[in-house]
């Protein structure tokens, strides 16, 4: 070569021609507006779903058979804002771009996905999420427990049903550690460089 | 002037001065046309937004180049999970032999499209030392962009310019 290529490739380099002119603060203002629309549409079909929720057992209470029932669907009525709250407290922040060196950034991104796996608190948090739902179906259950002898039949399906779920969701949360794994092993060699 | 002014106008003056420098940058991190638009966007949307908290810490380059590096790194992390990237290390790269034709790559043109392949080649931590050196940045302000140390960043570049020097060397621009 030539010259050095210090100043030659940086010359070379910063005289690339740009494609695009630059955004003008209109277009980024509606570009921010467009993100910010697709956020809140989220929000309000999580808050919908909340609502339809807490509508539903409000509704099963009220025409409960019995005493039981109608505390078990209170429970799950209470619970259902109480279960958005910790759902909505569980958001991960955001990192602040402009503060944040890449490096702080790429941990900023482990910490997240390592939240993801399954650790002893992580269990806690999901079994605090969940005790009362399952104090709740309890309590309706007890409450629509058959008298009849062979009523236990019709619950068979739903406890059967229950089984099934569960075994998925212990194969789910394997199936995302390794993916927590695969993905935690991809970052660190990202910061490795 | 109201906070929305001032970040209108922190931003238009960064847009004005280092545009430039995100399109290359979005260049060197996405060889598709259709997402390097989008990033670009990104990197245009995540300023604007981030411009509303710079105190003047750190001075509006750095700060400018650590959103838009981050950015990318984070489009880069998307994408791979679509479309798996391969990429090598500044030592990787030094060691396999380069495929071009000396005589090919005689032209400016050539030069670029050279250079934009080994930078492309390269993982995002190097690839982010490689362009920022390009743009002209000194090692103290690289490794506050990054988050290397100063020592960290000498190296890298070093094995860079080696890298560079051989590569064009082989066969380089005029």
């Amino acid at each position: 070569m030539s010259r050095p290529p210090d100043d030659h490739l940086k010359a070379l380099w910063q005289s690339q021609e740009t494609e695009t002119p630059t955004m003008t603060t209109q277009a980024v203002r509606m570009l921010v507006n467009d993100y910010q629309t697709t956020a809140r549409r989220n929000l309000c079909i999580g808050l919908g779903v909340c609502v339809l929720s807490a509508g539903f057992f409000a509704f099963c209470a009220r025409i409960a058979p019995n005493a039981l029932v109608r505390i078990g669907d209170l429970i799950m009525l209470a619970w259902t804002p109480g279960m958005a709250w910790i759902i909505w407290c569980r958001l991960p922040p955001r990192a602040s771009l402009g503060e944040t060196s890449t490096l702080g950034l790429i941990d900023f991104h482990r910490a997240q996905v390592a939240r993801e796996g399954w650790s002893l608190r992580s269990s806690a948090t999901l079994v605090a999420v969940m005790l009362p739902i399952f104090a709740g179906m309890a309590v309706i259950l007890a409450g629509i427990w058959p008298k009849a002898s062979r009523m236990y039949v019709q619950l068979l399906p739903i406890l059967i049903l229950l089984l099934v779920w569960m075994v998925i969701f212990v194969l789910q949360l394997r199936r995302q550690n390794r993916r927590v794994r695969d993905r935690l092993r991809e970052i660190d060699v990202l910061r490795e460089g | 002037m109201t906070s929305t002014a001032i970040q209108d106008e922190r931003y238009t003056a960064a847009a004005a001065e280092f545009g430039g420098a995100i399109q290359r940058l979005a260049r060197a991190y996405e060889a598709d046309a259709d997402p390097r638009r989008d990033l670009v966007q990104d990197i245009h949307v995540a300023l604007w937004r981030s411009l509303g908290a710079f105190d003047g810490r750190c001075s509006l380059r750095t700060w400018v180049y650590r959103v838009a590096h981050n950015t990318a790194a984070s489009h880069v992390q998307k994408r791979r999970r679509w479309r798996p990237e391969r990429s090598a290390t500044l030592e990787a790269l030094a060691e396999v032999a380069d495929p071009d034709n000396p005589e090919a790559a005689a032209g400016e043109r050539q030069a670029l499209s050279r250079l934009m392949a080994i930078i492309q080649a390269l993982g995002p931590p190097d690839r982010q030392v490689a362009l920022l050196y390009l743009e002209d940045l000194d090692a103290a302000a690289i490794g506050e962009i990054t988050g290397l140390s100063a020592g960290a960043v000498a190296t890298k570049i070093h094995r860079l310019k080696a890298l560079l020097t051989r590569r064009f060397a082989e066969g380089g621009p005029a």
